[in-house]
């Protein structure tokens, strides 16, 4: 049995992994908050991100420091085998309970 | 400008992260506030969206690394479930303190109490929208004159003449709706006694330009704004209605008699308006002024509110009004061959008049000032929950070491806190409630008319200032902000409780890092360190509210103390006016000789005089004098003056002095050479080192005394605009020569007013029983409403710095009982030395004295650089006076020796063999 990530570590690392090289916390928030259209707070994207590096699902690197940031370097994520593994199997368990019942969960709403 | 993040937030970041995240972390907040949040929101709102985003990492990092950031409903349940375990332990732990509870809620709910008690004033005051439909649409647009009397360059509003505001009317694109109004007051005859009422005339868009609609009945209409003649009609205010009417509907159609005058009644307005004035009853429309009044060019009456169009800003607005100043004096015309100063305009939103700036001033200081008392309140409760925190620490030693999360430790701790607030703010919500309705009871309407100089819009009894919903908001909110800020430093404290250390220890009165035994003495405070600096602090503080509440209470020993140039004592004073319509001039001095006569014939009556203008009250006439022995001076060069009518008897009534020539006489009347007194001011502007008696002087006031006058006296200066105010140039005119229709009664008796007015009253009926009497008032009182608003902030101000100081003295008292009885094993081994008691006693004192002393260095700091806030609230004091800061800082000196006194004195009793043998 391997480890699997909880909803909001899942929207963090697929967003890794469609920024590809490009994956800092603020790419991260705004791609998360422009497809999902909920509000991120930076507290918990932040602590996601240490804890995703934590058990080895990421990786990061610390990019050139820009005037903008106030000359503060940044620090850009990749993703792991171990986090894609992760990824999968719990985006997949998810699918898989899910299949069929869409059509039903819609008309439940409307 | 470089718009660079909030530096604390920066500061809270690198104080909350490891190192190596601070920066990355930051670096992304202060990217993503550059290149998004300043463009998108402004300064102000990014800064806030910062300071949200560093509070939350910090938090999250520090207290919540394991939460999740969407709540999944187990977790929900699980956390309330802990949460409401926290309470019942929280609950239990300060049951189990009754003391330590019972200070703190004390504390708190006064501190509290008091925030909300100033912040519902506040509100009611400042921050409530105006009453009105999209209030911040409306403005007041004035005229601009030169101020010749504050200054060549210094301009002053002015209202408008009806002339000027029909080039207004006709030219301005700034508004979609205005109106002219202006306060009046008339006798109500015929429904019931006789009184003076307040009302308005306005013109005919004024309710709806404010959005107001009649509560029964209709709104004047386009032809009543200005075609004289016709049937006169009128509305009624809502509690007159009530009280004349009975609130019966039929009453449209009824007239009431104003001033003799039949009313046709064609509206009733909504409950609770009283107009922009504040305290209209009645409103007339315009068309019941004389046609001579609207046709004055130069008679300046009217306000003009107006509500601004669609897209136009309050800026624009101003500007677009600016350009009308030429315009209406090229179409209205200069008054001729006068010289008269070039007219301008401008426009000020109505939320801005609504409030005397100093009464906005002092209610912005009492607020600080009651902040300041809850945040030492605060430091008191920090400390002493460090100090709690300090004894439980091996409670929470073991919990850490069974497995508690320091995380959950902070919380325990914080809902502590949270339910000592909370208790405290219930309780200090009463006691604001209470403290408002005292305030109500203490000071009844008449004595808190809180009137604009210009333009008095909120008549505010203390009566009607209660807890509403606003002051329960701030109220939560206070509480909860004081819960982080008292229990915030503690909790971090608590769980830093090194396990092994603190359980090995062992003793229960040990102080984690600080209990590794007894040091030389100049760590002879470790361990309380953070307690030492809290308490530095709040001494600081507390000098800054002594050194206020002291600038305070000596303006008003000053104001007090201010020579008014007359004898306020045992004089009253009352306010008359007769009806054009019954009387003439002949039959006004008839009248008024007759009614002093009788007056002086009441028992307990000493003096009877009548004049035109109440000294201290600031409403009295000016003109403009001319010196006919001199070459005529252009109109802006030519001296003002302001003008007092007064009966012979006015000068020995009031308690003046006579200091050169002689008071009128009752030979002074209608066909006698006309004569003229003038105080001393104007005595020395006129004719420095010259006798001004015999001297010619003309008056702008017709009657004859424009040809020029004989001075006949000179008399001393009486402040007529404000205690405050230095005497401005006065001239006195014979009543008997200058009748007037209007005026105040001046009555010295040894009565009380209680036991005089009935007779005053019986007197006048009985010349003219349809005349009412207002303004019945001692010239204490009025003394005492000119001065009101310093002696209320200053005696408020001086009830706060009280409870600072009590708060800072039990403060720094609890920290030396403290450091004492920690030490009470190291006293008892250098005694035991040899050490000397009195050494020991100056080591304690010391101590104290040093601490209190680094808390009023900050505080003289703090007050240098605080005090100009109250500048304009002072009267004859500096903010930065150095004796006040010099006496309040020894006293404040004087109070920490003794708030250390008695811990030193125990320290110095310790016996070396008992405290040796305890442990």
């Amino acid at each position: 049995m391997g480890e699997s990530v909880g909803e909001f570590e899942q929207l963090v690392l697929f967003a890794v992994v469609r920024l590809e090289g490009e994956a800092s916390a603020v790419t991260i928030r705004q791609d998360i908050e422009s497809r999902t259209s909920r509000t991120v707070s930076a507290g918990a994207l932040y602590t996601a991100l240490d804890r995703l590096e934590a058990r080895g699902f990421v990786v990061s690197r610390l990019g050139e420091p820009t005037a903008v940031r106030g000359g503060k370097r940044k620090r850009l994520y990749t993703i792991e085998p171990a986090g894609a593994r992760a990824l999968t199997r719990s985006y997949d368990a998810l699918q898989k309970m899910a299949s069929g019942l869409t059509a039903r969960l819609q008309a439940m709403l409307s | 400008m470089i718009i660079s993040p909030p530096r604390l937030a920066l500061w809270l970041l690198r104080l909350a992260l490891p190192a190596e995240r601070c920066e990355t972390i930051s670096g992304d907040l202060e990217e993503v506030f550059r290149t998004t949040i300043l463009p998108r929101a402004g300064p102000r709102a990014a800064r806030r969206w910062f300071w949200r985003q560093a509070i939350s990492v910090a938090f999250a990092w520090r207290f919540s690394r394991r939460s999740r950031p969407f709540m999944t409903p187990s977790r929900r349940g699980h956390s309330m479930q802990g949460l409401r375990q926290d309470f019942r332990y929280a609950i239990r732990s300060l049951a189990k303190a009754p003391a330590f509870t019972l200070i703190a809620i004390m504390t708190l709910a006064l501190g509290i109490g008091a925030n909300s008690a100033i912040f519902t004033l506040v509100n009611a005051l400042l921050l409530k929208p105006l009453p009105f439909e999209k209030p911040d649409e409306l403005m007041l647009v004035h005229l601009l004159a030169p101020d010749r009397e504050a200054g060549p360059e210094a301009l002053r509003e002015l209202v408008w003449s009806y002339p000027k505001y029909e080039v207004f009317r006709a030219r301005q694109q700034a508004f979609a709706d205005h109106a002219i109004f202006k306060g009046s007051e008339w006798s109500l005859t015929g429904t019931g006694e006789a009184a003076r009422v307040r009302g308005e005339v306005i013109g005919a868009r004024y309710l709806s330009t404010l959005g107001i609609a009649p509560h029964i009945g209709r709104d004047f209409t386009a032809a009543e704004d200005r075609v004289a003649g016709g049937d006169p009609v009128a509305m009624l205010g809502y509690e007159i209605w009530q009280q004349r009417f009975g609130g019966d509907p039929s009453v449209l159609g009824r007239t009431v008699r104003l001033d003799a005058t039949p009313y046709t009644i064609v509206g009733v307005l909504p409950p609770g308006f009283r107009g922009l004035t504040g305290e209209a009853q009645l409103w007339l429309p315009v068309s019941s002024l004389a046609p001579r009044d609207l046709a004055a060019k130069w008679n300046h009456w009217a306000y003009v509110v107006a509500r601004r169009g669609a897209g136009v800003s309050a800026a624009q607005a101003r500007s677009m009004v600016s350009l009308l100043g030429p315009r209406i004096d090229e179409e209205v015309g200069r008054p001729a061959g006068k010289g008269m100063p070039k007219i301008g305009a401008t426009a000020a939103p109505l939320d801005q008049a609504r409030v005397d700036p100093l009464i906005k001033r002092s209610a912005l200081v009492l607020l600080g000032a009651v902040g300041l008392v809850l945040l030492i309140g605060c430091v008191n409760l920090a400390s002493l929950m460090i100090a709690r925190g300090a004894s439980r620490q091996r409670e929470v030693a073991v919990r850490l070491a069974i497995g508690a999360t320091r995380g959950r430790l902070v919380r325990q701790s914080l809902v502590e806190s949270l339910l000592l607030a909370g208790v405290g703010a219930a309780a200090g919500l009463a006691i604001a409630a209470g403290a408002l309705q005292l305030a109500g009871l203490l000071m009844p309407e008449a004595g808190l008319v809180l009137r604009s100089r210009t333009f008095g819009l909120t008549r505010v009894g203390m009566g009607m200032i209660g807890v509403d919903l606003g002051t329960f908001a701030f109220t939560l909110i206070t509480a909860v902000a004081t819960a982080l800020l008292f229990g915030l430093l503690p909790a971090w404290q608590a769980s830093r409780a090194d396990i092994v250390q603190t359980i090995k220890a062992g003793g229960a009165g040990s102080i984690g890092p600080g209990a590794r035994g007894i040091g030389a003495s100049g760590r002879w405070m470790r361990g309380i360190g953070a307690r030492q600096l809290l308490i530095v602090g709040e001494t600081a503080l507390a000098l800054v509210l002594l050194v206020a509440s002291g600038l305070m209470l000596q303006s008003v020993r000053n104001l007090q103390r201010t020579e008014l140039g007359f004898d306020h004592e045992g004089l009253v004073t009352l306010r008359l006016q007769l009806p054009d319509a019954q009387y003439d001039a002949a039959r006004s001095t008839r009248f008024f000789t007759e009614l002093l006569q009788r007056v002086r014939t009441v028992p307990g009556v000493r003096a009877a005089a009548y004049g035109s203008c109440a000294p201290v009250s600031g409403a009295c006439d000016i003109t403009s004098a001319t010196l006919p022995d001199r070459p005529d001076e252009p109109a802006a060069l030519r001296p003002l003056t302001g003008i007092q009518y007064a009966s012979p008897s006015l000068f020995e009534t009031a308690g003046m002095r006579v200091l050169k020539g002689r008071a009128f006489t009752d030979r002074d009347v209608d066909g006698q050479p006309r004569v003229v007194m003038i105080n001393e001011t104007f005595a020395r502007e006129l004719f420095p080192g010259q006798d001004p008696i015999g001297k010619r002087i003309a008056l702008g006031i017709g009657g004859g005394f424009e040809q020029g006058a004989e001075i006949v006296g000179v008399v001393n200066d009486v402040r007529y605009r404000a205690v405050e105010t230095a005497a401005t140039p006065d001239s006195y005119v014979p009543l008997l020569q200058r009748p007037r229709m209007g005026g105040l009664l001046f009555v010295r008796a040894d009565l009380d007013l209680a036991a005089i007015a009935p007779a005053l009253r019986q007197e006048i009926a009985s010349l003219d029983r349809d005349l009412p009497v207002s303004d019945l008032k001692t010239m204490r009182a009025r003394v005492g409403d000119a001065t009101w608003r310093t002696r209320l902030s200053a005696d408020l101000l001086a009830l706060f710095a009280g409870l600072a100081l009590l708060l800072a003295a039990i403060g720094l008292y609890g920290l030396m009982a403290q450091a004492v009885a920690q030490r009470t094993r190291e006293i008892g081994v250098r005694l035991a030395l040899g050490a000397e008691r009195a050494s020991i006693f100056r080591l304690v004192i010391g101590r104290a004295l040093a601490i209190a002393a680094a808390g009023i260095v900050i505080g003289v700091g703090l007050s240098l650089f605080s005090m100009p806030l109250l500048e304009t609230l002072l009267f004859r004091v500096t903010p930065g006076d150095p004796l006040t800061l010099a006496v309040l800082a020894a006293g404040l000196l004087a109070v920490s020796l003794i708030a250390s006194y008695v811990p030193a004195r125990r320290a110095m009793r310790v016996d070396p063999l008992t405290s040796l043998r305890s442990e």
